[in-house]
């Protein structure tokens, strides 16, 4: 299992948000997010290749939420976006029904698009967080 | 001592309610015990994950994400 934060992301949504979310915790949630219920997947007619996945953190520094897009295969989790829940534009509804969250979500996923395709990513292995 | 306010969801505080009533404990004893666990353990709350729903024009551009990790 590998989380997976592009240059982007990480100064357009981590950066801010250093001090309220630590990086180990965003391994957890990305853990969570990859061995979370499964049942939407099996259910489906046809299974994506990648789904998004939304979490709630809670820190004694401050409650939000954090987003992931899933690849299955590979059991890879990317930071899309990440957002203290008193963010009442998009924290407080992360749903592609809220336009703002929705301009957002496109705009990260075009910046991951062109993080990857140049290689300005970061890598981390999840596997030893487990034990957690 | 002193006294904590908090906001929280209605239908949360009546279910919470509730389910205390059932153990016959008080909700301020489940409260006082969580913020108890909270400080001897340290540790941070990660809810359940929840599938979002997207659009076609999204799921495209995360598909092609998931074929550039394939290849990485």
């Amino acid at each position: 299992m590998k989380l997976i934060i592009t240059d982007s992301i990480e100064k357009h949504e981590l950066s801010a948000l250093e001090r309220v979310f630590s990086l180990s915790v965003i391994k957890v949630a990305a853990i969570k997010s990859l061995k979370g219920p499964g049942e939407n997947i099996k259910n489906s007619i046809s299974i994506p290749k990648t789904i998004l996945r939304k979490i709630y953190i809670t820190s004694s520094s401050g409650a939000g939420r954090a987003m992931f897009l899933l690849q299955i295969e590979a059991e890879k989790a990317i930071l899309v976006i990440i957002r203290q829940k008193k963010d009442k534009q998009i924290g407080a509804n992360m749903a592609v029904e809220n336009p703002k969250f929705k301009k957002v979500l496109e705009r990260n996923l075009d910046l991951i698009i062109r993080d990857l395709e140049v290689g300005k990513y970061k890598e981390y292995d999840l596997e030893s967080q487990i034990a957690i | 001592m002193t006294t904590l306010t908090i906001r929280i969801d209605e239908t949360l505080k009546g279910k919470a309610f509730k389910q205390a009533e059932k153990l016959g404990i008080p909700l301020t004893l489940i409260v006082k015990n969580a913020l108890r666990n909270f400080v001897a353990s340290g540790k941070v709350v990660i809810g359940e994950p929840e599938t979002i729903k997207v659009t076609p024009s999204i799921q495209k551009k995360m598909d092609k994400i998931g074929d550039l990790l394939s290849k990485k």
